[in-house]
Parts: C-alpha cells; structure tokens; sequence
C-alpha cells in the first residue's frame, strides 16, 4: 500500500534558556496509508500536537524527514515548500481562533485556493464545500464570532478541504466542543474521509474518540512513541504499561482502575533508557540503561518496551 | 426558513447545522457618542475653513477692547491681553492642535506600528535590533527630545509635529509589537502559513487586520495627548512662533490676567477648549474600541 | 448515603427550590437558570451533568452567591442550607458560610490560585480567618492538609508559589483549600475537565476518599456523564436552564427516561464499540437562552416530539412504579 506521509527519526528541540533544550519530540517514525486514519494520542506533554506542526514545517523540526507522497518536505524551501504545503492541511483545536475573525466564512474557506492562484471556479468550489461539511448558505457571510463551535469547526474542516489535500492532520478538533456536536464532527470527519479521499491524522487526549475514528492508534509519551497497533487491538490487548494505565484511567473503563502515580518528568531532561520508567510499576535495572526500540511483536502491532504484557 | 435543524440527515450525507446564534445586538451609540463626536467635527470644521469663516482677524489688536469680557464690542468670546479676539484665535489655534495632534500620530502609528509590526512577527534578532533602539528612544526624556529637536530645526508648525511624532513612535512601537505578538501566537496565522501563504500576505491579510484595533484605540489616546504637548510646548514658547496663535500660547499669554485674577477668561477659555476636545478624543476613542472589539463574546 | 435514607430525612443538607437566575446580555436576558430544584442529604454525591448553555455553571456560582451583582437580571427561589435560605443572607453572613460551611472548586487550577501568595498562604488564610487559627497553627495544618491531598514533601512545597505546581498539582491544592475548615458541602464544577486523564482518575479518587472521610455531600458538576457516572450516588441532567432528569445514577445510564440523556448517551463514544461505529449525533445545537421558550425545550431536537411537545412544557414528575426517578416528558423512553 501506498503511504502518503512518512515521517522518519523527526527530532524536535527548543532551546530553553541556560543552555537546556527541550526534547519535544525524539525521534519518531510512523507511516500513514492512503485512505487510513492514523490516531495519535497521549497526555500533555507528549510532543504529539509538536509532531503535526513539525509534519507542516511550522516550526522546522530539528533533524528528520517528512514525505508527502514522496516529495521530502524538510528539503524544500520557499516557494517548492509553500506549494507542497497544500497537500498536507491541518485542522486545529480551538475553532474559534482558528479562523481570522475579522473575515467573513467565504472568504476563510476560499483562502487556500487565492493563495494558491487559482481562479476559475473558486466561489462554486468554495460553496461545494460549505454544503459537503453540512452548512447552509446564509452562513457564507457569517464572521467566526456569530457562529457556534461546531459551526466553525466546520468551516476549518471546508477549508483544510477545499483544495483537496492528500492528507488532513487534525489536532485535537473535537476537544473543545460538547459533547453532543463531537458527535456530529466525528461523524463529519469520516464521511469527508471518503468523500475526499484524504487520509487522516487524528490527535487527541481522548481515547475513546481515537478509538472511534481511527484504523491504526500510535500512543505517545514525552516525545517518543510507545506503542502503534490497530485501534481496536490496542484497545483489546494493549502491550506498553503506558498505554494499559491510559486505558484503564477512563472513566468507564471495565476492570480495576490500576492508577498512574507520580508526575510526568521534566522534558528537559527526560529519564535515561525508557522514559516512562518512573512511573512503571514493572521497571527494572535494565530499563534505565538501555532504551527500548519500537519493535513489532505481533502482526501490525508494535511496542517499546522491554517487558511488554503479553 | 427551513428549519434544518429537525430534518433527520439522509445516510452518508452530514448532519446539517443550519442556525446561526443571535449576534450580540450592539449598544445603539447614544449622545455619549455623539456629542463629543459633534464637538471634534466642530473643531475640524473650524480649523480647516477658518480663512473663509467670518471672523475678526486673529492677529490684530482692537486697541479699544482690550482683555474685553466675552460679549463686549462684538468679540464673542472676548479679547486677549493684546486685544485680540479670542474667538477667532482658537479657531485658528485649532489648526495648530489639530494639525500636531493628527499628523504627529499618524506619522508615530505608520512608522512605529511598521516597527513593531516586524518586531512582532519575526522576533529573534529582528526583535533585539529593533525594540532596543525604541527602548533608546523611549528613555530619552521627551521634553529635552523635543525643545533639542526645535531648537536645532528652529520653530514651525511642521518642526513641532516632526518632535511630537518622533516622541510618538517609540510608543506605538511596543503597543504594535505586543498586539502583534498576541495576534502571532493564535491558530489561524499558523494555518494561513500552513496553506502556502507567503510572509508578506500573512502580515498583510491576517496579522495587520486584526493588530491594527488595539494600535488604533491607543492612537485615538494619543491624539489627545499629542495636542496637550503641543500645549505644553506652546506655553513654553517653543512651538509656533508669535504671531501665530495656538491653544498654548493663548493660555500663556493669559497667565498674569489669570493670576491676578481681573481677566481670568484668557486662559481659561483655550484651556477649556483644549479640554473638551481631548475628552472628546478620549470618549468616541472609548466607543469605537468597545465596538469593534469582536472577541467581547455574547453570553 | 442511600436514596432511600436521603427521602427519609427530615431536613436535607441542602435543599434548592425553584431555582432563578436570568442574566443581562447585550442583546437581552439570558435565562441561564430557570426554575431548577433539588435536594441533597448530608454526605450523598450529586452528579450534575449538562453542556455548555445548559446553566450548570451559573447555578454553580448561584447557590454561594457568587453571581455578579450588576449582571443579574432577575433571580428567584431558595437555597436552604441546613434550613437557611443562602439568597436571603447578607453578603457578611454569606461569607461566613462560604469556605466554612459550604466550599468551592473551580474548573481551572491555573487560575484558581493567587500567581504571588504561596502555597502556604493561600491554604492558611481560610482557616486563619473562619477558624481562627494562629500563624504557626495555621502553616502546621497546611502542611498536613497537603500531604492529605497526596502532594510528596509538603514541607518544602507549603512555601512554593502555584507556578512551581504542575495542573493536578494545583487542583490538589485547590481541594486542600476547600477542605481546610471542614465543610459539610463542597460544589466542584468541573474540577477534571482542565486535567490530563491520568490525573482526572486521580483526583476524582481523591475527592471521593476525602468525601468518605469526611461524611461531606458533594455536587459534582461535569458535561462529561462518564466522569460523573462511577462516583455519583444520584445524578441530575440539565438543558437549557432546566433539570429534565433525576434518578439513581445507576438508573440514568441503565434506564433514562428522558430522550435527551439517551441520545446524550448513545452518541458518546464507547471503549467497548468496535472501531469506526457511527455514533448517533444529536442534531442541531441546545437553544439560545436569550428569549422565552414555548414547549419542551428539547423537542426542536428530539425524534419523539410532537405538537404537544412543541406546545406544552413537560412538568418534572415520575411514575408510580419509581417514584424517585424524576423525568421531564410527554413520552418518555
């Protein structure tokens, strides 16, 4: 199958001041394929709305590659960069602030096409996507703060769509919204999914709405990846101690609470060997010593974890 | 209008969300408003036809009405120390106010807004460079600033408003950097830099528009303090030579009748002027800015 | 403390009835409370759920009288504690009771703490003022207080400022403030929501430790229902400035009456559905609150709704088969 992003060793440090850096993101790979949604999930913290910034080159990531259909993002420059930047869109999490609030809805979702030159059929175009994503027409010159939530995002959903990218990175999109509207845009984000024919990366906090959306769910934790499986594998049979106290966090989830102690350490000196070692209750020596490599233990399920539960 | 909001959505097609919020129904602009927007058109009017209005000459005495109460001899408003009429010497005095305190700040919000613009969107050593000269010029103290600036250039309207607009710039300078700054970090510049947009169209479409109220609102405050400068500056004789009349120098040139009380109304009138017209700036400032404030939120 | 003991009681802990508070707009009032009432027995928990415009935040803030004066358009009802009605006290008497009797937690721990008083200052300055506690006296139970609430070397941390506390942090603090004079009610309106999930799980078990502990009744405010679910004894749904729902919590999830918490249910994503399963969106948005509303308020979005529904608000009532499963609808589930 054809991927249509991969990212490989992205690395992203900010400087913090008395020579420390922060290690937002360290060393990350994953591969999402044409038409698959790729969750992504973690706390705060983790580094995974850094990863969909950096997947943009906004901010430039440190070290590593990105590719868009082939095409290495972290090479380009200038114009080539701003070109191949529509194919990659992002959708962010508050919706009200994602939008220029001094410009009206047509105008906001017919953006990517002025910026990139195109003439001909904008405003049918533009009117195409606001019916797609659900909004009647007497919103087109509606400004951001006379709208709803679930209306605006929406309108950033046309807009990430409009030009019709390959893949649409979503940071968190349903966070800020009731629970009732979630509902609504989850449901929107997967019929655009195959209207469109983008794939998705879906970033969230909240596992039960990755679980729902996404075909494959990569778990994060202070910048490096614990585990990638099927979504409804991980949720099954999760492998990394991380992602077993996540899981087990909810609210609803059946079984006993097996509760995550401690605090999350500093990033800008994160714990030798693995990083979630003082916080796992099934740590050892080597843990510290020897990091442990995302390695693939059963078919399409990987882990890093030296004492991954069976 | 169909309510679309009950209509069960068809399979595969979205559910539609079709109502849009009652907007907030803005606050009718009462005599609040008005009034003092009357008084500044007022002001205007009289500055820019002061030539053709019909008003005694502002620089000729009337030897026979000297510091003449209001009313008296057919001077409206009263004669000064010298015998000239007061009235027709605001009117031409509000020239000088006007011309100081709205050029002065445009000059300060165009140069120093640009400044803290650049400052603000590039930070790093764009940023240093340029808010530490603003600093420099901010610490200089103003007052020395301006008499080195027209004792150097001599004395002139357009020397005045060229030392007011250069105090003016390092203050639009930090407010522009700061709005600037506040509108960089939201979401939607990063998305129009994620579509492709180029540095310039993102300054241009979505930075300054929404930079540009706070800057606005603090120019508005400006104005009023850039005419009490020139007030200041006028009653410290370094603003419009003699015979030109300006708002300062009238209230100056009063000061003995005022002190010794027989003709206190020569400087009390300008000063009364200048009063209301920088309140006036201040209150219709006030309304625009709470009008055009788009993130005061509907409860 | 069980439904049944909690009916059995002559006076409730806390007994709120007809609840209003309409709030001034730009553009008009808002009736972000509109006639609510409920009762709590002395240790139980109360789960109220509602979303955002539902009015659980204005009530919240209503019961202490910690509305705003000049935003009041209209208010109403009673709020008795222990008998006393809150809305007829003075603002002195209140204070006495807020913090003391009655304490508050608030959704957002950054900003519920003064960024330049220490930690220390902040727990003692209640129990100093309500307890009388002396200075020394005062930083030994703060200290004891914060290693209450979990927090690891509480000696070094009582003179720490907010800033130097992570989020879960901070909202332990938060809940060892309130606690620190006993109260027999504490309100928590949304004390998860600002939180990381690890951390929700975490403090959520802390208030319910402390809530045993204490034999202190608490009203747990969420939009979340899961949140509220495993540590509600009752739990009471709003929309649109109004309770359409009270029962047992068990019987809300297991057995809603009211089409809305159904729907509310049925379109929250679930851990034990299979990925990709469509979830059942509740159409359109909850009403604006800004003019009177005719009929049910939910029925512009309710599949069962009629023209009696869109004519005729439903009163709060149950049926004789579970007289304390209180619903508010013409046909119910």
């Amino acid at each position: 199958m054809t991927a249509v992003l991969e990212v490989e060793h992205l690395v992203v440090e900010f400087p913090a001041g008395r020579g420390q850096r922060v290690h937002a993101v360290s060393d990350v790979s994953f591969d999402v394929a044409e038409g698959e949604t790729l969750g992504l999930v973690g706390e705060s913290g983790c580094g995974k709305s850094t990863v969909a910034r950096a997947v943009l080159q906004l901010p430039r990531p440190t070290s590593g590659t990105v590719r868009v259909s082939g095409r290495d993002l972290t090479a380009l420059r200038g114009k080539a960069l701003r070109a191949a930047r529509r194919d990659v869109q992002l959708v962010f999490q508050d919706p009200i602030s994602s939008l220029n609030p001094r410009r009206r809805v047509t105008d906001l979702v017919a953006e990517p096409l002025a910026i990139a030159g195109v003439r001909e059929a904008r405003r049918h175009r533009v009117s195409a996507a606001l019916e797609a994503v659900g909004l009647p027409p007497e919103v087109a010159d509606a400004r951001p703060h006379q709208l709803s939530g679930g209306q605006c995002q929406r309108v950033s959903i046309a807009r990430a769509l409009v030009q019709e990218p390959k893949i649409v990175i979503c940071d968190e999109p349903v966070s800020s919204l009731d629970v009732s509207v979630q509902a609504q845009i989850l449901n929107l984000l997967e019929d655009m999914k195959h209207r469109y024919s983008v794939s998705l990366v879906f970033i969230s906090h909240d596992l039960a709405v990755v679980k729902n959306i996404s075909d494959r769910v990569a778990v994060m934790y202070l910048g490096k990846l614990c585990e990638v499986a099927p979504a409804d594998d991980l949720y099954r049979s999760p492998m990394h101690p991380y992602t077993r106290a996540l899981i087990a966090s909810i609210p609803s989830a059946p079984g006993p609470r097996a509760k995550l102690t401690g605090e999350l350490p500093s990033p800008l000196q994160p714990p030798s060997g693995c990083r979630f070692r003082t916080r796992c209750p099934l740590a050892q020596a080597r843990c510290a010593q020897e990091e442990p490599v995302l390695t693939e233990r059963q078919p399409g399920h990987a882990v890093a974890c030296h004492f991954p539960v069976a | 209008m169909p309510d679309l909001a009950t209509v069960a959505p068809a399979s595969g097609a979205p559910a539609p969300d079709a109502s849009l919020p009652t907007a907030g129904r803005r606050r009718a602009l009462g005599l609040s408003f008005w009034a003092p927007a009357a008084w500044i058109a007022l002001v205007a009017f009289g500055a820019a036809f002061a030539a053709v209005l019909p008003l005694k000459s502002p620089t000729r005495s009337d030897f026979a009405h000297i510091a003449a109460v209001p009313g008296t001899g057919g001077h409206l408003l009263g004669t000064d120390e010298i015998g000239r009429d007061i009235l027709s010497r605001l009117v031409y005095g509000a020239r000088v106010s006007l011309t100081v305190g709205l050029v002065a700040v445009a000059v300060g919000l165009v140069v120093g807004g640009a400044i803290g613009l650049l400052a603000g969107y590039h930070r790093g050593k764009t940023e240093t460079v340029l808010m530490g000269i603003v600093d420099v010029m901010l610490a200089f103290p103003a007052l020395v600033l301006v008499i080195a600036v027209t004792a150097f250039l001599g004395q002139s309207l357009r020397n005045v408003t060229v030392a007011v607009a250069i105090v003016a710039v390092p203050a639009f300078a930090r407010v522009a950097r700061s709005a600037t700054i506040s509108c960089v970090h939201r979401d939607f510049v990063t998305a129009a830099r994620g579509m492709g947009a180029t540095t310039w169209r993102v300054l241009r479409r979505e930075v300054l528009p929404n930079a540009v109220l706070p800057v606005a609102a603090f120019a508005l405050v400006v104005v009023g303090v850039a005419i009490i400068a020139e007030g200041g500056l006028a009653f410290l004789g370094l603003s419009v030579p003699p015979p030109h009349p300006s708002w300062g120098s009238m209230i100056y040139g009063g000061k003995n009748k005022l002190a010794d009380g027989t003709a206190p109304f020569i400087s009390l009138i300008p000063a009364g002027v200048m009063f209301l017209t920088v309140l006036s700036f201040n209150v219709v400032g006030d309304h625009l800015r709470s009008r055009f404030d788009t993130r005061a939120g509907v409860l | 403390m069980t439904l049944l003991a909690q009916t059995a009681l002559a006076t409730p802990l806390l007994d709120v009835r007809d609840l209003v508070v309409h709030l001034r707009a730009p553009g008009g009032t808002v009736r972000a409370v509109d006639g609510v009432s409920f009762r709590l027995a002395p240790g139980e928990v109360l789960g109220l759920v509602g979303e955002s415009g539902s009015g659980k935040t204005v009530m919240a803030r209503a019961l202490l009288g910690l509305t705003p004066r000049h935003a009041i358009a209209r208010a109403s009802g009673e709020v008795l504690f222990l008998g006393r009605d809150l809305r007829a006290l003075g603002e002195r008497a209140l204070r006495d009771v807020r913090g003391r009797e009655v304490a508050m937690v608030f959704q957002d721990p950054m900003t519920a703490l003064n960024p330049v008083m220490t930690i220390g200052a902040q727990l003692a300055e209640p129990m100093r003022h309500h307890l009388g506690l002396g200075r020394r006296e005062a930083r030994t139970r703060a200290i004891e207080l914060l290693e209450r609430v979990g927090i690891p070397s509480p000696q070094r941390r009582v003179s720490d400022y907010p800033h130097h506390l992570s989020g879960g942090m901070r909202q332990r603090v938060v809940l060892a403030i309130a606690l620190s004079c006993g109260p027999k009610l504490l309100i928590a309106d949304e004390p998860t929501t600002a939180l990381d999930v690890t951390v929700q799980a975490q403090i959520l078990d802390l208030i319910g430790d402390l809530q045993h502990e204490q034999q202190m009744a608490v009203v747990l405010i969420s939009h979340d229902l899961e949140v509220v679910g495993g540590r509600a004894d009752r739990i009471a749904v709003m929309y649109a400035g109004r309770i359409v729902e009270q029962a047992a919590a068990r019987a809300v999830f297991d057995a809603p009456r009211m089409p809305y918490t159904e729907a509310l249910l049925r379109s929250v994503p679930r851990l034990d559905q299979p990925s990709h399963t469509r979830l059942e969106a509740i159409p359109g948005r909850p009403p604006g609150l800004d003019a009177a509303l005719v009929g049910c308020r939910f029925a512009p979005r309710c599949p069962r709704a009629d023209d009696r529904c869109r004519s005729e608000e439903p009163a709060l009532g149950a049926d004789d088969a579970a007289p304390d499963h209180l619903y508010r609808c013409w046909y119910p589930v």
